[in-house]
């Protein structure tokens, strides 16, 4: 049976799981500001129908 | 023909029978077999696995059927063949993803991208539940292997258990599933024991129409943020958004009906038959999977809790009127969409006009990004 060290499983944990949210956190302002570009692009479309 | 040679071949046909070899495990394994396929028939438990993978738990616990060895020759057997190609090679769980990607419809979640932090919260007995099984001995792949099934996510569970303790496998699926089915009766009382009646009543702000373009680029932004993040469940997020990506494009309409239907039926029955088929009684009958089971459920309610508690504590910092019911919170678990109907049904209970499903889809699938995200995580850390 493998040893454990606790402050090794105890601190790879808390950060890993700060991990997840740093990740969805990026994944969120990423999606953010790409809505916001497409919003933004296509309200000037609308604004500014092109002349055919 | 004399009496003696009769009696040779009689004994010779009665020793290629099944008889000899029959144990009391055997028995056991059927009757697990046997109760799993009832719970998909009669009671309607994620029959769409549970009914394959009870008949791979019945059929393979039978002495003497060429079904999970190799031949003299070395060539895997039938079942063998479908868990190695499958599964060992961990085809099944992406190509399951990219039927579940096809299928998804990311609206909720794109209009209301805070939700994706529920998601990451609802993870938390993942982690605390790595703690327990250590405790009771596991080791720390193993453990890592049965934290993940409170993500309640199978193909992901199945990806990370493959990874890290294949010898698990039959075990995490099986509890993964069985506690998916019963997600109607085990969210509820941690959601009423963790909210305020006045929390359960908070009406959310409708979500805002999502255009197409972004419903196109929001695959082609997560998988890239995904794969600089967390590489080692790319192949499983890969897939994920990009049957999304076939789904919103529009324009490859063949190739998703065939993600979302033929291709996704076939690798759900090859899944489910294989993972039942590594239950046999010589391996499965022993503490591992009872402890695994036990952990399962008190992993699913840190999990269901820390969804719970991430929308309370982000409701702390919105402002009036954007604040989030923490019924919602729930649905972090994965378990698509019947997390995200269980807060639809508690909300209808405290307020018959709010309406929580679409809301709580948000966290639904921010949750299966956030359980591919924990189990990158430990890939990480052992590989």
């Amino acid at each position: 049976m493998e040893s454990i060290n606790w402050g090794y499983v105890f601190s790879t944990l808390i950060i890993r799981f700060i991990g997840v949210f740093i990740v969805l956190a990026i994944l969120q302002i990423g999606m953010s500001i790409s809505s916001k570009i497409i919003r933004r692009i296509e309200s000037r479309q609308s604004t500014n129908p092109s002349k055919e | 023909m004399n009496y003696q040679e009769f009696i040779d071949v009689l004994m010779g046909i009665y020793n290629q029978t099944g008889f000899l070899g029959l144990t009391w495990g055997h028995v056991v394994m059927w009757c697990i077999g046997l109760f799993f396929i009832y719970l998909a028939i009669v009671k309607k438990y994620e029959p769409l696995l549970l009914i394959p993978i009870g008949f791979g738990i019945f059929i393979v616990n039978f002495p003497l059927t060429p079904l999970m060895g190799f031949s003299k020759e070395g060539v895997p057997e039938l079942l063998q063949a479908f868990y190695h190609y499958g599964i060992t090679w961990e085809i099944i769980p992406c190509l399951i993803f990219l039927g579940l990607g096809a299928m998804t419809d990311f609206e909720p979640l794109i209009a209301n991208p805070k939700t994706l932090l529920v998601g990451a919260g609802a993870q938390l007995g993942v982690f605390i539940t790595f703690i327990g099984t250590i405790l009771c001995g596991f080791t720390l792949k193993e453990a890592a292997s049965v934290g993940i099934i409170g993500g309640a996510d199978g193909p992901t569970t199945i990806y990370l258990t493959q990874a890290l303790a294949p010898h698990l496998l039959g075990a995490n699926a099986l509890a993964a599933y069985s506690y998916m089915a019963l997600v109607p009766l085990i969210q509820p009382p941690i959601m009423r024991l963790l909210t305020t009646k006045k929390e359960r009543q908070i009406v959310m702000k409708s979500l805002r129409k999502v255009s197409k373009k972004e419903k196109i680029v929001f695959p082609l932004i997560a998988v890239s943020i995904i794969a600089l993040l967390i590489p080692a469940v790319v192949p499983l997020m890969g897939m994920f958004m990009f049957g999304n990506l076939m789904k919103e494009s529009g324009v490859v309409d063949r190739l998703t009906e065939t993600a979302q239907g033929a291709l996704m039926n076939i690798v759900t029955i090859l899944l489910g038959v294989s993972v039942g088929a590594t239950m046999q009684a010589d391996k499965f009958l022993n503490a591992a999977p009872l402890l695994i089971f036990s952990f399962g459920i008190v992993d699913f309610a840190f999990c269901t809790a820390g969804g719970i508690w991430t929308v309370k504590l982000m409701n702390l910092f919105l402002k009036p009127g954007h604040k989030m019911n923490p019924l919602i919170g729930s649905a972090g678990v994965s378990a698509v969409p019947m997390s995200a109907r269980v807060s639809q049904v508690e909300g209808l209970k405290y307020n018959k006009k709010n309406h929580l499903l679409m809301h709580a889809i948000g966290p639904n699938l921010a949750g299966v990004i956030g359980t591919a995200a924990a189990a990158g995580m430990f890939i990480a850390m052992f590989k």
